[in-house]
C-alpha cells in the first residue's frame, strides 16, 4: 500500500513539473506574441497612407465617375474636354479599373 | 521635253496622281501634277506637303525634259481624248507651255516651272524595311480604317497605328467609340510604331489590289512612310504624337457570349439600318437570350423591325443597343462565317472577333439611352 501511495506521489511530482514547464513555455509564446504583435502595428505605421489608400482610391474613382456622367472626358487624352458624342472607350476602361 | 503615250495608259496614271493633289492650295504648284522623262519612261508626281504619289509609266521618250501642269484640267481632258497616241511636247521658245496632241485634236495648256515643285515625303535611306503581300495589307487596311477617327480634334486618333513586333505587323485604329485591331504574321524584322494619316491609309486601299499577290515594301523612318506596289510610290509624313494605350480598353473577360452566323446577322443589320438611317437615330437593340440574338429597331415616323438570329449564347442574357452603322462597318469587314460577339455588361464595349480567329477584332461601344 504504501509503495502504491509513494508511487503516486511520484508521478503527482512529474506531473507538476511538466505543468510548471507548459506554463513557462505558455508565458515565452504570450510575451513573443505580444512583441510580434506591436511589432506588426509599428511596420503598419511605417506604411503612411498604405492604410487609407482603398477609401481614397474609391474617393478618387467616385470624383472621376462623377465628372464622367457629368458629360466630361476623363481619360488622359482629353481629360476635362466635354463628351460631345456619347461615351468613350478611354473613359469607360478608367472606370472598369 | 516630247513624249508619246498611250492615252489610255496616261489617263490612268494621271488619275492615280491626281489623288495627292492639294486641291485649295494657295500655291499653284501644288495644284499640278509634275511630268519628268526617266529612263523607263514618264514619271508623274504629286503632293499636297503631307502626303505624295509618285506614278511611273513606259512611254516613248523623244525628248527629255519636264513640266508642272494644272492636274485638274490635264486630267480631265486627257479621259475624254479618244483612244490614240497622245502626244505631249513642250513649246521650244516657252518652255512652261505644252502642246498635247491626240489624231487631229491639238489642245495648248500652261504649266509651272518644275524647278519650283515641291520634294515629296521621303524616307531615309536607313529606314526600316518591310514586305507585305498586297491582297493581305489591302484587307488588314481596309478592317481597321473604318475606325479611324474622322474629325482633326485629336490628331493621333485621324491616323491609323502600325506596330511591328517581332513577327507581327499589327494595324490599329480607334475614334474613341469603337476599335480595330488586326494583326498578321511576317518575315522577323526590326521593331517600331508608326501613326499613318488617314487619308494616306484611304488612298492606298484604292491603289492596291486584293486579289494581287504582289508584295508591297513599307519603308518607315521617324517622320515619314513609304509603301511601293507596281509603279506606284505612295509617301506620307508620319502623325506625331502618341497613340493611347489601347491594350487597355481591350476586355479580358465578359459576362455573354454568343455565336452566330456572320452573314445572317449583317443581313439583318443592313435591313434594320434601312429603317434607322431615315428615322435619325441609328439604334438597334439587342436582346441576348438563351437561343439567339432578337435584334429589334424603332422609327418613331417609319415602324419597327425585329428579328431573330439564332445562336449558341452563355452567360447572362443582357439587353442592349448599338448604332447600328458601328456594327455593319465591322460585320462588312469579317469574311469567316461566325462570328463571337462578347458583351461585357450593357455600358460596357462588345468585342466581335471571327470564330476562332484571333488575328481580328473589333470593339464597339453601345449607346446609352437614358
Amino acid at each position: 500500500m504504501e509503495e502504491i501511495v509513494r508511487a503516486i506521489e511520484d508521478s503527482l511530482e512529474h506531473f507538476y513539473i511538466a505543468i510548471n514547464q507548459l506554463k513557462k513555455e505558455c508565458e515565452t509564446l504570450r510575451m513573443e506574441v505580444q512583441r510580434l504583435e506591436k511589432e506588426n502595428k509599428w511596420l503598419r505605421e511605417q506604411m503612411p497612407g498604405k492604410s487609407n489608400t482603398p477609401v481614397a482610391y474609391k474617393e478618387g474613382q467616385d470624383a472621376l465617375a462623377r465628372l464622367y456622367y457629368e458629360g466630361f472626358h476623363i481619360c488622359h487624352m482629353q481629360y476635362g474636354n466635354l463628351r460631345t458624342e456619347g461615351d468613350c472607350l478611354f473613359c469607360i476602361s478608367l472606370l472598369k479599373k | 521635253m516630247n513624249i508619246l503615250c498611250e492615252k489610255s495608259v496616261l489617263a490612268a496614271a494621271l488619275s492615280l496622281t491626281q489623288r495627292a493633289v492639294a486641291l485649295r492650295s494657295p500655291l499653284p504648284n501644288l495644284k499640278g501634277i509634275l511630268l519628268e522623262t526617266g529612263e523607263q519612261g514618264l514619271i508623274l508626281s504629286a503632293t499636297d506637303l503631307e502626303f505624295g504619289i509618285t506614278c511611273q509609266v513606259e512611254t516613248k521618250v523623244i525628248e527629255h525634259g519636264s513640266v508642272v501642269l494644272p492636274a485638274k484640267i490635264l486630267t480631265e481632258f486627257v479621259r475624254k481624248l479618244p483612244e490614240d497616241l497622245v502626244e505631249l511636247k513642250t513649246n521650244p521658245e516657252n518652255p512652261l507651255q505644252v502642246h498635247i496632241t491626240c489624231g487631229s485634236i491639238k489642245f495648248d495648256l500652261s504649266g509651272y516651272a518644275p524647278d519650283e515643285f515641291p520634294n515629296l515625303p521621303r524616307v531615309k535611306e536607313d529606314a526600316i524595311s518591310i514586305t507585305v503581300n498586297e491582297g493581305l495589307l489591302r484587307e488588314m487596311l481596309t478592317q481597321t480604317e473604318v475606325a479611324v477617327a474622322r474629325e482633326d480634334t485629336r490628331p493621333v486618333l485621324a491616323g491609323l497605328l502600325m506596330e511591328v513586333e517581332k513577327t507581327k505587323l499589327k494595324f490599329i485604329a480607334t475614334d474613341g467609340h469603337r476599335l480595330a485591331f488586326r494583326q498578321a504574321v511576317i518575315p522577323e524584322t526590326q521593331e517600331l510604331k508608326a501613326i499613318i494619316p488617314g487619308r494616306a491609309v484611304q488612298e492606298l486601299i484604292k491603289i492596291l489590289d486584293p486579289d494581287m499577290g504582289e508584295d508591297v515594301t513599307v519603308k518607315v523612318d521617324n517622320s515619314n512612310i513609304a509603301f511601293d506596289v507596281k509603279g506606284v510610290a505612295l509617301s506620307s509624313r508620319l502623325v506625331e504624337g502618341k497613340y493611347p494605350p489601347y491594350q487597355q480598353i481591350i476586355p479580358t473577360d465578359y459576362k455573354t457570349a454568343a455565336v452566330v452566323d456572320s452573314a445572317e446577322l449583317t443581313a439583318a443589320l443592313e435591313r434594320a439600318e434601312i429603317l434607322v438611317r431615315d428615322g435619325g437615330n441609328n439604334l438597334v437593340k439587342f436582346d441576348v437570350g438563351e437561343n439567339g440574338i432578337r435584334l429589334s429597331a424603332y422609327s418613331q415616323d417609319i415602324g419597327s423591325i425585329d428579328d431573330f438570329i439564332s445562336g449558341g449564347v452563355e452567360g447572362e442574357p443582357v439587353e442592349i443597343r448599338f448604332n447600328v452603322r458601328l456594327l455593319l462597318d465591322c460585320f462588312r469587314n469579317i469574311k469567316d462565317s461566325e462570328v463571337n460577339i462578347d458583351l461585357t455588361g450593357e455600358f460596357s464595349p462588345c468585342m466581335i472577333r471571327p470564330v476562332g480567329e484571333h488575328n481580328y477584332l473589333h470593339l464597339v461601344l453601345p449607346v446609352r439611352v437614358s
